[in-house]
């Protein structure tokens, strides 16, 4: 009975933060396939740590912690599959994986679609540290102080590389506001 | 936070994350609901360390093994013991036995011949005419008991290098 409860809460805490955690994943790798294997990974990484009731933790982790392990997750991945990816760098492998990615954002309506597909090819553009302060930012709702503890930055370079992300992201998609 | 970067994040914050699709939510839930037990008992697993029924036949193979060693190895132990026991009277004829040792009474160093042999040039560009002398060794033992003879010939010879005068 206990273990149902468990298993619950944890359903409910992944249907609340699923998609955020693998729109982060999708911004640490290379395509659709990986950040799914990432966040499945880290998930079950998560699982075995906060699950245990040796350690009377039985409840899901606080979400900048599940981010850390989504981030560490997609670092173990990518140290694992860069020798693959290197071999198949050449070869239609990697062309059919790149057109298997699926759109990162909602949109129900035309021209929302091209705007989103707009901010998915921005955010692809942009350095991967912005990019990952603007995810846990925007969609992650998390703070500075947060971000920063996720990432183990000082809070001020979390806000600044926010900023420059903005900034970079502004100069793509607005590029006659200057 | 300036103006424009605010419309940005404004326009970023419009957008929501496409969902999880269902084969994804699906293989994730597993995690929280088959894995429940196996998860715990794997913990388990990871801490007692079975001791499965080849292994028990393994250790009771290893000790008969050890066991039938060391039995052999007592058994030759005093096997050993016995050979010295009886190899202590040969040891006492042998010692005994001087009377069966034969005594050298003869030596003969017979010259039979000389022969010349090539001539060679030494690294001093000397010629020298190389002659062998040709031996015969002979030696005879003799048993002081039963007054038997061994005799023995062994043909030697000596190379001796003559320097050839050129003058």
């Amino acid at each position: 009975m206990a273990d149902n409860n468990l298993s619950e809460q944890w359903k409910e805490w992944f249907h609340e933060n699923g998609t955020r955690l693998l729109l982060f994943a999708r911004g640490k790798t290379n395509s659709e396939q990986d950040a799914k294997d990432v966040l499945q990974e880290s998930i079950l990484r998560l699982w075995k740590s906060y699950s245990s009731k040796d350690d009377g933790t039985f409840h899901p982790p606080p979400i900048p912690l599940a981010f850390t392990a989504v981030r560490n997750t997609a670092i173990d991945f990518a140290r694992k599959t860069g020798r693959r990816l290197k071999r198949e760098q050449n070869s239609e492998q990697l062309v059919q994986d790149s057109d298997q990615v699926a759109t990162w954002f909602e949109a129900d309506r035309l021209i929302d679609k091209e705007r989103a597909n707009e901010i998915e090819i921005a955010l692809k553009k942009i350095s991967p540290k912005y990019r990952e302060i603007i995810t846990l930012k925007i969609w992650g709702e998390l703070t500075f102080l947060e971000i920063s503890k996720a990432l183990d930055i000082p809070a001020n370079t979390a806000a600044s590389r926010y900023r420059y992300g903005l900034e970079a992201l502004r100069k793509i998609l607005k590029p006659n506001t200057d | 936070m300036d103006k424009k970067l605010k419309e940005i994040e404004n326009l970023l914050k419009e957008q929501k994350p496409c969902g999880l699709d269902t084969g994804l939510k699906r293989e994730i839930e597993l995690i929280f609901t088959e894995q429940l037990s196996q998860h715990e008992s794997l913990n388990k697993q990871n801490k007692i360390i079975n001791f499965p029924l080849h292994q028990r036949i393994a250790t009771a193979a290893a000790i008969v093994i050890a066991a039938i060693g060391s039995l052999f190895a007592f058994l030759n132990d005093s096997n050993r013991k016995d050979i010295n026991s009886a190899s202590t009277p040969i040891i006492g004829q042998l010692e005994n036995g001087e009377a069966d040792k034969f005594i050298p009474i003869q030596t003969e160093n017979i010259f039979e011949g000389v022969v010349e042999d090539n001539i060679i040039i030494s690294e001093d560009k000397i010629p020298y005419q190389a002659v062998r002398y040709q031996f015969s060794d002979s030696f005879i033992w003799k048993n002081k008991n039963d007054g038997a003879l061994i005799e023995m010939k062994v043909p030697s010879q000596r190379l001796f290098y003559v320097p050839i005068k050129t003058d």
